[in-house]
């Protein structure tokens, strides 16, 4: 479907793109970077590739995983040039990927899991974030993060067993 | 490693749950690059085009052979033409 065009994705593929993927791309993103408006400068570099032809390997079927893997290496870009993986514990705790919601218990779980999100690594958390809550199999996994399927299958269930830890109190109130 | 999976796929369930963000809807502006202006508008090409082809009908138009200068002598049926007194010439009223 994008194959083979170097001039660039058209203004109606991208929007197409936009509206398909881009919750996915921002929540990934948001995972990783712990901050907003990183996340949108990310992102719009991200969409500027991809209108100047970077589109081009992209299959219908992979496109998603093709997307978060441009996230992917965006993010851990910026982590290392703007230090931002050693100030992500700190960041506002309103920049989560979870939507708040009006009934106090959820609300209260919420926070507790995104607290204990926070205290994964990076590695572990990135993996769990694109199973539970993005749907990606181990083997997109895998190749969004540069990993042996084997890798993102133990990040996953290493990542789960320390949530389940940190979460247990709360999980057994509610 | 997992000690108790049927819990644990309890556990992920209620995780999958928990309702997700959506990017700001004013985000999407600014993440399109804009359309950039074509650097020949569609009209300006058409105007150009419709002149070309005046000029090539023009072109087509005009025979080879075509003098376009002056007549040399005036047509010889036309009297001479007189605007004044000097030039009355009383033979050629007869």
């Amino acid at each position: 479907m994008m194959g083979g065009a170097k001039r660039g994705l058209t203004a109606g593929d991208l929007e197409r793109i936009h509206d398909e993927h881009v919750a996915a791309m921002f929540r990934y993103g948001l995972a990783l970077l712990r901050e907003e408006a990183t996340v949108r400068d990310l992102l719009q570099d991200i969409f500027l590739k991809l209108a100047n032809g970077r589109g081009e390997a992209m299959e219908a079927q992979s496109e998603r995983a093709y997307l978060l893997r441009m996230v992917h290496h965006g993010a851990i870009d910026r982590m290392r040039r703007n230090k931002v993986r050693r100030d992500h514990a700190t960041a506002h705790p309103a920049e989560t990927i979870f939507e708040s919601s009006p009934d106090p218990d959820r609300e209260a779980f919420r926070q507790r899991l995104d607290a204990a999100l926070v205290q994964l690594p990076l590695e572990q958390r990135e993996v769990v974030v694109l199973k539970l809550w993005e749907e990606r199999t181990f083997d997109e996994i895998s190749h969004i993060c540069g990993i042996p399927l084997n890798t993102a299958a133990s990040r996953y269930r290493y990542g789960i067993d320390k949530l389940r830890a940190l979460l247990r109190p709360v999980y057994e109130e509610l | 490693m997992n000690p108790d999976p049927g819990q644990d796929s309890e556990f992920e369930n209620q995780l999958r749950g928990m309702a997700l963000r959506q990017p700001p809807a004013e985000w999407k502006s600014l993440l399109l690059p804009k359309p950039v202006p074509p650097l020949f508008p569609k009209v300006m090409l058409l105007g150009l085009a419709a002149c070309w082809a005046c000029g090539f009908g023009v072109f087509l138009a005009t025979p080879e052979g075509e003098d376009l200068g002056p007549p040399l002598l005036p047509p010889p049926a036309e009297p001479a033409f007189m605007d004044n007194a000097l030039a009355f010439q009383p033979e050629i009223l007869r």
